[in-house]
């Protein structure tokens, strides 16, 4: 069957577009093979490569293929990569980005060199581009881009149909027109659907829809992609407070910015602070790494000067020591899943009502509560065991039975389960009432305070109980 | 027009709902989204809910069934008289049908199957066989199919007679007269053709095509990467059986990134909010077990060291942070890891043994670092508060010594750990968290105790 030239998904092509730049020797041919490969996979083949590698790779892309090319690359990366065209092309490259692509790159630059680009780049472009920068990276007017194409409400589906060919090739998608007044006020939205069904002589503002949806530019970019998901929009316009169209948004992007944040919340998770990438250098890695740990260093000396105030508990039954790491890693897990639960649900807008919150607090205080049950039980049995077979200290010298330490840890581990259960899920729903990311409180700091409750049960509970 | 703000739309919606105005209902919910209304007969009671799949139309019940989840959707379907499901159905996009049929029995299912028109029954028939993780399971067979040799022309005409019932039409695909998939016309390019051209001229022949055993995944990731907003999917004879469209994509992405998110905090992603809190126990019940008897593990290791614990009884305070710290490290390297593994980065024995050599200098350089900072927080600590019998200089060196080869190694463990994991097939991100950190833990702890005792008590 002859069916080849259909591709299938495949992996491999970054690899291919490798070997390519390194054994292909016919200059033509690899110019032919190179521009047929997808800009995405020549991004991540650009991240294999050394640099001298690249520079023969960019003999052979054109322009616009450049320019799409870096639209793919992380920022961070791209931003490196840009100072290896001359100065001239890698101003045309970030004219010719998608503007929210090329703000990106130009704000990880430090000013000077960000300048020598944008004053060899055409006007307009530069002013757009100024515009852009303005918005606050979290808002939808620094995602948007210029490439949309719009009617007036007076012009006939003839003379409009004859526009969309003329723009069609300039736009990334055409499912979405829009209708404007002459003073640039978004009035409509038109299906390209609906036109291409109208026949003349109507008008625009005859098959045009007067209700649609959009959004400001200083909305919040995460609720205008959850938008965007939600009704299935494929461009979603962007109008400054005087209803005035100033961009769009497409699925596309949006698809982008679901990626970022889902990487972010993870990220945050496991306190590194941002996107793992192939080409970073250890040390760099290393430092990004760094503060966390600082912090983490800070916090646990809290928790070191906890322990130290029950000094006089620990030195007398040494057998205590043994089971804190055990009752610190249950609390701790309980306290990361009652946290990963609200700071999911708080992203998928589930817990925006106060009766959902109180419900919500409920049921984990319930469900710490269970598992503190039944696992301060077998908690119970083990350590008891643990103890029988095994003793040390004090519980060796038969001054303190087995079966007390047992209880104190069972008691321990049921109440650190509960209040772990319930101070995961209140922080984020506190942080996030305050309007701070409510993905910040896990890591570092659900850890510390987790230990800290947990430590202060278990050592008073014991030092209570076995009335030292 | 409407501003982006759900909460005030959803009140209005429940209150013209709540309203049970017969008359009305149908006329003031055609303002709102569907999606929006499907939003809010979640939280409608019983009542309400009856009331309003009784009172509206087919046409607006079929697109609020597309966005409700589908068990939902499942329940309702059953309290419907048959002739007006079946209705439903004949006018709803056909992978959401079929997912909702793919919730009832059998039997209930082929009773609405035959109500159906055959051309719609055929459909719904074929895209049941494909499971739900699939592409076969995720695409719509609705799309804008040309025959090969046709002129732009006539190909228009097509378009124009089946846009409105086509989901997307960004692409039109063409075929031969055995369904073969030839090639596939962009919408730009066939508005800008003139006529007589032949589509063949116009169409691209290099086309990303999933088949309909593809993991979801991997073909949503696909659409993310290569910007592709119509997938065309085909069987195993490279027949075009439907398409994929982006949104579908981007619902998969956000589903499969709240797993790898769950996962890692040892939860499981289905859980639903509404899950009563005895099911939510004992979904993370197991995980809690687990950690319990590796914290056993602990224990053990901790009671070999218990001369050297007597007798320095302030090495407890500072047990703690030395885990703490390493697992941290530990749980970096893995985040970087698994989230790496999940998109594709290590397909390349070099990049694996880059990536495991690079953890471990990035674990070095933090160990260092850290474990200076250690030395010196430690060594003031104890100056203050006091150290009894033993040097604090010397705690402080066994800590900041332990810190720095602890979180080295949980470094590498972070990074290998996964990549093993995956190596054997075992999802690294579910398994990884508990075990490593209890490795993490008993090599700390080892570590630790042994250097306590080479140092301060010169054993």
């Amino acid at each position: 069957m002859e069916k080849s030239r259909i591709k299938l998904i495949k992996r491999n092509n970054p690899k291919e577009i490798l070997s390519l730049i390194r054994h292909e020797k016919r200059l033509k041919i690899l110019t032919n093979k190179l521009m047929k490969y997808h800009e995405h996979d020549i991004s991540e083949a650009m991240k294999l490569m050394n640099e001298e590698e690249r520079h023969s790779l960019y003999n052979h892309l054109s322009l616009i293929k450049k320019a799409l090319v870096f639209e793919q690359l992380d920022e961070k990366i791209a931003a490196e990569f840009i100072f290896e065209l001359d100065k001239t092309e890698a101003a045309r490259v970030l004219e010719q980005m998608e503007p929210d692509d090329a703000i990106d790159i130009l704000q990880e630059l430090n000013e000077d060199d960000a300048l020598s680009f944008t004053v060899l780049m055409d006007d307009d472009r530069r002013e757009y581009l100024h515009k852009l920068a303005r918005y606050h990276h979290s808002t939808a007017g620094s995602e948007m881009n210029s490439y949309y194409i719009t009617f007036t409400p007076e012009m006939g589906v003839k003379e409009a149909m004859k526009k969309l060919v003329n723009y069609a090739n300039e736009v990334e998608m055409i499912d979405t027109l829009f209708v404007i007044d002459d003073q640039n006020h978004l009035i409509g939205v038109l299906d390209l659907k609906d036109l291409i069904v109208a026949k003349h002589p109507t008008k625009i503002k005859d098959i045009m829809q007067e209700k649609f949806y959009y959004v400001n530019v200083e909305d919040d970019i995460q609720e205008v992609v959850k938008d965007i998901q939600k009704y299935d929009t494929l461009a979603m316009p962007v109008v400054d407070d005087h209803q005035q169209l100033q961009g769009i948004i497409t699925m596309y992007d949006a698809l982008d910015i679901i990626e970022e944040e889902a990487s972010d919340d993870y990220a945050k998770l496991a306190a590194v602070s941002s996107e793992y990438d192939m080409g970073e250098s250890a040390f760099k890695s290393a430092r990004k790494r760094f503060p966390w740990l600082v912090l983490l260093l800070i916090l646990n000396i809290i928790v070191s000067s906890v322990l130290a105030s029950y000094e006089e508990t620990i030195a007398a039954i040494t057998a205590l020591v043994l089971f804190q790491p055990l009752i610190l890693g249950m609390a701790g897990n309980i306290g990361t899943q009652s946290l990963a639960v609200t700071v999911l649900g708080i992203s998928r807008e589930t817990l925006r009502s106060k009766m959902n919150i109180t419900k919500h607090l409920t049921k984990e205080i319930l469900v710490g509560l269970t598992n503190g049950i039944i696992l301060g039980g077998l908690a119970y049995f083990t350590a008891y065991l643990f103890l029988t077979l095994a003793p040390i200290g004090a519980v060796q010298d038969g001054i303190i039975q087995p079966s007390q330490i047992a209880l104190v840890v069972a008691l321990s581990v049921m109440s650190a389960l509960t209040i772990s259960a319930f101070l995961g899920s209140v922080i984020p729903i506190l942080l996030n009432a305050i309007k701070i990311d409510p993905a910040i409180a896990s890591g570092p700091f659900i850890t510390t305070i987790n230990d800290v409750t947990a430590l202060v049960v278990y050592f008073t509970l014991a030092t209570i109980l076995l009335s030292i | 027009m409407i501003a982006m703000n759900d909460q005030t739309q959803n009140e209005e919606i429940l209150d013209i709902i709540k309203a049970h105005s017969q008359k009305d209902l149908q006329e003031q919910l055609l303002d709102y989204h569907p999606s929006d209304i499907a939003e809010v007969f979640e939280i409608l009671n019983e009542d309400d809910r009856l009331f309003l799949i009784q009172t509206l139309n087919h046409h607006l019940l079929a697109e609020i069934f597309e966005h409700l989840d589908e068990e939902i959707a499942a329940i309702y379907f059953n309290k419907i008289e048959k002739q007006k499901v079946a209705r439903i159905l004949d006018v709803m996009d056909l992978d959401d049908a079929a997912d909702i049929l793919n919730e009832l029995d059998d039997d209930v299912s082929q009773q609405y199957l035959d109500l159906l028109e055959e051309e719609t029954k055929d459909a719904l028939e074929q895209l049941s066989q494909y499971e739900e993780d699939t592409a076969g399971g995720l695409m719509t067979p609705q799309f804008i199919a040309l025959q090969k040799g046709m002129d732009v022309k006539d190909a228009m005409k097509a378009l124009i007679h089946n846009a409105t019932s086509t989901e997307g039409i960004q692409r039109l695909f063409v075929i031969d007269d055995n369904g073969f998939l030839e090639g596939v016309v962009e919408l730009k390019a066939l508005i800008q053709a003139r006529s007589p051209l032949s589509i063949d001229e116009l169409m691209q022949t290099d086309v990303i095509t999933a088949k309909v055993t593809d993991d979801d995944e991997a073909v949503a990731r696909v659409i993310q990467n290569y910007g592709i907003y119509l997938l065309p999917v085909v069987n195993e004879k490279f027949q075009l059986q439907g398409v994929i469209t982006m949104d579908d994509a981007a619902d998969i992405l956000d589903a499969e990134t709240d797993e790898d998110y769950a996962k890692f905090a040892n939860i499981s992603s289905d859980e639903g909010v509404n899950d009563s809190f005895l099911k939510s126990a004992l979904h993370r019940l197991p995980w809690l077990t687990l950690l319990l008897f590796l914290g056993l593990i602990i224990s053990g290791i901790i009671s070999s060291f218990e001369a050297t614990l007597s007798q320095i009884t302030v090495l407890v305070f500072f047990q703690p942070l030395i885990l703490d710290m390493a697992g941290n490290t530990g749980t970096q390297s893995l985040a970087v890891t698994v989230r790496g593994l999940s998109k594709d980065y290590f397909n390349h024995k070099d990049v694996i043994y880059k990536h495991i050599f690079k953890e471990l200098r990035v674990g070095m350089l933090n160990g260092l670092a850290i474990g200076a900072l250690s030395l010196l927080t430690t060594t003031v600590f104890l100056t203050i508060i006091g150290s009894g019998e033993h040097e604090p200089v010397l705690i402080g060196l066994t800590v900041g010594l332990s810190a720095a080869v602890s979180l080295s190694l949980a470094s590498v463990f972070g990074a290998f750990f996964p990549l093993f994991l995956h190596k054997i097939n075992i999802d690294p991100a579910v398994a990884s968290g508990p075990f490593i950190t209890t490795l993490n833990d008993i090599l700390g702890l080892i570590i630790y105790f042994t250097l306590a005792a080479l140092i301060i008590l010169n054993i």
